[in-house]
């Protein structure tokens, strides 16, 4: 049936499926931009910087955080017509999933480096990525304008990195356009064309999916083998659903509708689905009623990394945090949150994320667009527990973590972090990274001047301050990345905080007994900084378990009056504490003590 | 002119009330000040200002009694004292004036003298206030004060051998202790005075003391000492006989000021003059603070107020909070959303509670900004 009208969608051999990788801040969008210039895919007046960062969210930060693949055409100088299938993959660690499965969907990258930075932590694990997908690499070096450029330098790097002829490496200034239309003609004699019998049985990828309000959940898909035509019911393999294709087509800047697509096309599938976590990205998307035999590899279920607790500064909008993230999630399948009570915040939801950009994002959408006004906990991982009476549980709130007593042991999530450093920071790197119960696994100089170490760290010593401490120690010049390896036994113990007496558990954390009483000592300094005097003494202790670690106090006031009150200072006055009452909504009532918000971040702060 | 109708001001006092007229005239300007008020002016602008005052007086008219008349400043004694006089009567003339009327006036020791003191007496004044300060020059020099011991002891016989109800102000300031207090104090009483208005020094931005302090040239007590000699300086009081009422403010009993009081309770006063504030049980009005503007406005008949205010229902109590916890009757507990939450403070003797209110003790006196914050989140 489908294979009636294949011929209508051009020919396989001349598609051109690519992405661009890049470490973050090396130009990726930008290059991304002029190619769409170059290809005429956008005229000028749809052109504006990082076109294809839809969120504002990505151009303020300069990141890309969902994909967007665009199709170009694009006239080689030998004549020949070409259709060109961009990805351009989201550029952060914590998106590691969804950038591998970006990578399965093309047969090339473009490697992108800087001309000034040279190789970074991100370059090579997004190579490595690449290149257990098998794509092939176009290595190119940008922003060849600028005066700091050192070409020859980079170029050594990537020659040691890729065992490529340094002919083989393209230069380019994504700022002006130099270099571009070149980058075309290598992507189309270099990348292979996309294999695939459009004649078997409909086997697509899905390596995004957005939610969009009109047509409900949208598979972003590429079509490995056979074809899918609008309407055709669809069985989604790992998740078992199914869903009529209502509509299909392929992506200029925005989407273009379309009766077929077949293999080796890069397209959509709008599914009226009302939640994008039935489109999962990963899975395997085939014909109802004709299905494939087997599933595309490498599926993997999203899984959050990072938790925190988001609560209302203001208890009124705990309906309206819960619409937002209800609408978030709409659109990010790997967001994860369920209710949770405190006894300190009130009623807000426990957030799991991919990691903490993600989380930092999502908390910055939520009170920008959404307008609320939150308190986010510090950031933790998920511990295994097993309990003396062998039952395991996962904690994801350190609040809920069972009692010394109870625990036979507690695992937690350790993951392999790169870093790549001038050599002349190697000392202070390494002394970081074991202050934090890091293992040294690699040392290794990519050049003269830098070298890559790994180490295995523990997720939660990285989610603190780590990246913090790390730019600090390099002047900023290092880069991380990190993955997850696996859960491992440690001596970890909950400190909990104390205030006049009583356990906040917004402020309980898990840590290492070895760092737990110099943590609570730093935890009770910091928190006298940021708790401001009130008419009363507030005692604040650090325990684990009964046992007080650390404590101090912040004094009452002495003195604070105002002498003079008579008929022309009311109103003057009444102003003032009206004035005050307002500001107090970013305060958290605790008790009788007001605690501000940034103290429950205060851990983040704490100076190791 | 629309705006004047709208906001057209009080319909006034309903159950009596107050008077306050605000004379902005000084002889210097002392250094820890930011009143409002001028060091410059001559007999011309004095009569211009008289003129207008009962102009005002005329504007803000009303058929209610007064009970209370305060003339402050500035320096009243500034005023020529025929001019107080023509100003006085027309309050009179003008407004219903209750038999046994409390009619105060400030003064400064060096300009208080035996021939105003016949005249004041002659226009009905029957309270003074004299703004002594110290008995200690050290003290009166740091003040940046015109006057020395012997004028401020010279000053005070004369006030109380004419006068049976006689106010000193006292203040708390760098180079104070506890055996000065005792001293002066004592004096004081033995001299007749019966009512003592004790200040804890304010700094305020601008003032000649402030920038003395910032400058490194004067240094301000720390904290703790301020509440040591503070609670020090109430405990010599009450031995002579001087009760606490307010914050700042302790008198023989009977001798409380009646028209202070009455801005604690809330009650409605007029205020006449430039800066001067007044409230009818509803809204609250500031008057122009520049002399110039005032006058102007006055003489283009309308109404010289800088800002006006209409306390919704909250702010009212939140007045009530405020203002009472100032006093020794303290705040009703009807004002509470929970009044056991209020328990706490019971317990670290920062308030007491009685049958119907809370009442500040002394430490929480002390801590009366705080508290006044705190309090001010649990109202009803």
């Amino acid at each position: 049936m489908a294979v009636h009208f294949l011929k209508t969608t051009g020919a396989m051999k001349d598609f051109r499926n690519f992405c661009i990788i890049a470490h973050i801040d090396h130009g990726k969008s930008t290059l991304a931009d002029r190619m769409l210039e170059v290809t005429g895919t956008l005229d000028r007046n749809q052109m504006q910087e990082q076109v294809l960062d839809s969120m504002d969210l990505e151009k303020e930060r300069g990141i890309t955080i969902k994909s967007h693949p665009i199709r170009m055409n694009f006239d080689s100088a030998s004549g020949a017509k070409f259709v060109l299938n961009l990805i351009d993959t989201p550029g952060h660690v914590d998106f590691h999933y969804e950038v591998s499965r970006s990578l399965a969907a093309c047969e090339g990258a473009i490697l992108v480096v800087d001309a000034v930075q040279g190789i970074q932590a991100q370059t090579i694990n997004n190579l490595y990525l690449a290149m257990e997908h098998d794509l092939e690499i176009i290595p190119v070096i940008n922003k060849i304008d600028l005066p700091a450029a050192r070409p020859e330098y980079v170029t050594e790097q990537i020659v040691d990195l890729l065992g490529c002829e340094p002919e083989e490496i393209l230069h380019v200034s994504a700022k002006t356009g130099e270099g571009v239309p070149e980058i075309l003609e290598a992507v189309i004699e270099r990348v292979p064309a996309p294999e695939g019998n459009s004649d078997a049985p409909l086997k697509a990828l899905i390596f995004d999916s957005i939610f969009d309000p009109f047509v409900g959940a949208i598979a972003y898909v590429r079509i490995m083998q056979g074809a899918i035509n609008k309407g055709d019911m669809i069985h989604l393999m790992q998740s078992g659903m199914e869903h009529e294709a209502n509509e299909i087509g392929w992506f200029r800047l925005t989407r273009v509708k379309k009766k077929i697509l077949s293999a080796g096309e890069v397209g959509y599938i709008a599914t009226g689905a009302k939640d994008v976590r039935h489109i999962r990205v990963g899975d395997t998307v085939t014909l109802a009623d004709n299905k494939c035999i087997e599933p595309l590899k490498g599926y993997v279920e999203a899984k959050p990394m990072v938790f925190s607790g988001f609560y209302p500064v203001d208890n009124d909008q705990y309906n309206d945090l819960q619409d937002a993230l209800t609408k978030i999630q709409l659109n990010d399948a790997s967001l994860t949150w369920e209710k949770e009570k405190s006894a300190a915040l009130g009623f807000g939801f426990r957030c799991g994320f991919l990691g903490l950009l993600h989380m930092e994002i999502m908390q910055e959408r939520l009170e920008r667009e959404y307008d609320l006004n939150l308190i986010a906990t510090l950031p933790n991982v998920e511990y295994e527990v097993t309990k003396k009476t062998g039952e395991t549980l996962l904690v994801e709130n350190p609040a809920l973590m069972p009692t010394p007593s109870e625990v036979e042991v507690v695992r937690e999530p350790f993951v392999k972090a790169s870093v790549i450093t001038p050599a002349e920071y190697i000392g202070p790197v390494i002394k970081i990274s074991l202050d934090r119960r890091g293992t040294q696994r690699k040392m290794e100089y990519i050049d003269t001047e830098r070298v890559n170490l790994e180490f295995d760290i523990p997720l939660s010593e990285l989610v603190v301050d780590y990246y913090d401490k790390l730019k600090s120690v390099t002047k900023g010049y290092a880069s991380l990345d990190y993955e997850y390896i696996e859960h491992r036994a440690g001596d970890l113990i909950k400190l909990d905080i104390l205030i006049n007496g009583d356990p906040v558990d917004a402020l309980a954390c898990i840590t290492h007994r070895s760092s737990a009483h110099d943590w609570g000592l730093e935890l009770c300094r910091k928190l006298k900084e940021l708790i401001p005097r009130q008419m009363f003494q507030v005692a604040i202790q650090a325990s684990i378990g009964s046992k007080v670690v650390a404590r101090t106090s912040v004094k009452a006031f002495r003195k604070n009056v105002t002498a003079k009150c008579y008929g022309g200072d009311i109103s003057r006055k009444r102003k003032l504490l009206e004035k005050q009452k307002a500001g107090k909504k970013r305060m958290k009532q605790i008790g009788s003590v007001e605690i501000p918000q940034e103290a429950f971040m205060a851990v983040l702060k704490v100076e190791r | 002119m629309i705006s004047r109708l709208v906001d057209k001001p009080p319909s006034l006092l309903k159950r009596g009330g107050g008077l306050y007229l605000h004379i902005p005239f000084c002889g210097s300007i002392c250094s820890y000040c930011h009143f409002n008020r001028i060091a410059e002016h001559d007999n011309n602008l004095r009569k211009q200002f008289t003129e207008s005052v009962i102009k005002e007086l005329k504007l803000r008219v009303d058929n209610l009694p007064l009970s209370t008349i305060y003339v402050g400043g500035g320096t009243p004694s500034q005023l020529e004292p025929e001019l107080l006089i023509e100003i006085l009567a027309s309050v009179r003339s003008l407004y219903k004036v209750i038999d046994d009327v409390e009619i105060t006036c400030e003064a400064n020791p060096e300009s208080f003298t035996a021939e105003l003191v016949e005249i004041w007496k002659s226009a009905g004044v029957n309270r003074i206030s004299l703004g002594v300060q110290s008995l200690d020059q050290g003290v009166l020099n740091a003040l940046g004060r015109q006057c020395n011991p012997e004028t401020a002891r010279a000053a005070l016989q004369l006030a109380t051998s004419s006068f049976s109800n006689v106010s000193a102000d006292w203040i708390l300031a760098p180079g104070c202790n506890v055996d000065q207090l005792k001293s002066a104090f004592n004096e004081a009483a033995e001299l007749g005075v019966k009512h003592i208005s004790f200040y804890i020094l304010e700094l305020h931005d601008k003032t000649k003391l402030s920038d003395r302090i910032l400058t490194g040239e004067l240094k301000m007590m720390q904290n703790d000492s301020i509440a040591e000699l503070y609670k020090a300086g109430v405990e010599i009081l009450e031995q002579q006989g001087f009760q606490q009422y307010e914050v700042s403010n302790f008198a023989i009993s009977g001798y409380e000021s009646k028209h202070n009081s009455a801005y604690w309770q809330r009650v409605p006063y007029i205020g006449i003059g430039p800066g001067a504030s007044g409230f009818d049980g509803e809204r609250r009005y500031t008057n122009k603070a520049g002399i110039k503007h005032w006058i102007s406005c006055i003489q283009s008949g309308e109404f010289p107020e800088d800002f006006v205010d209409y306390p919704c229902e909250k702010s009212q109590k939140l007045e009530q909070l405020f203002l009472g916890l100032r006093t020794k009757a303290g705040v009703s507990l009807e004002l509470f959303d929970n009044v056991e939450s209020l328990e706490q403070g019971a317990t670290i003797g920062l308030w007491e509670i009685n049958k119907h209110n809370l009442v500040l003790t002394l430490d929480g006196m002390l801590q009366i900004d705080a508290i006044e914050e705190h309090l001010a989140g649990q109202l009803g």
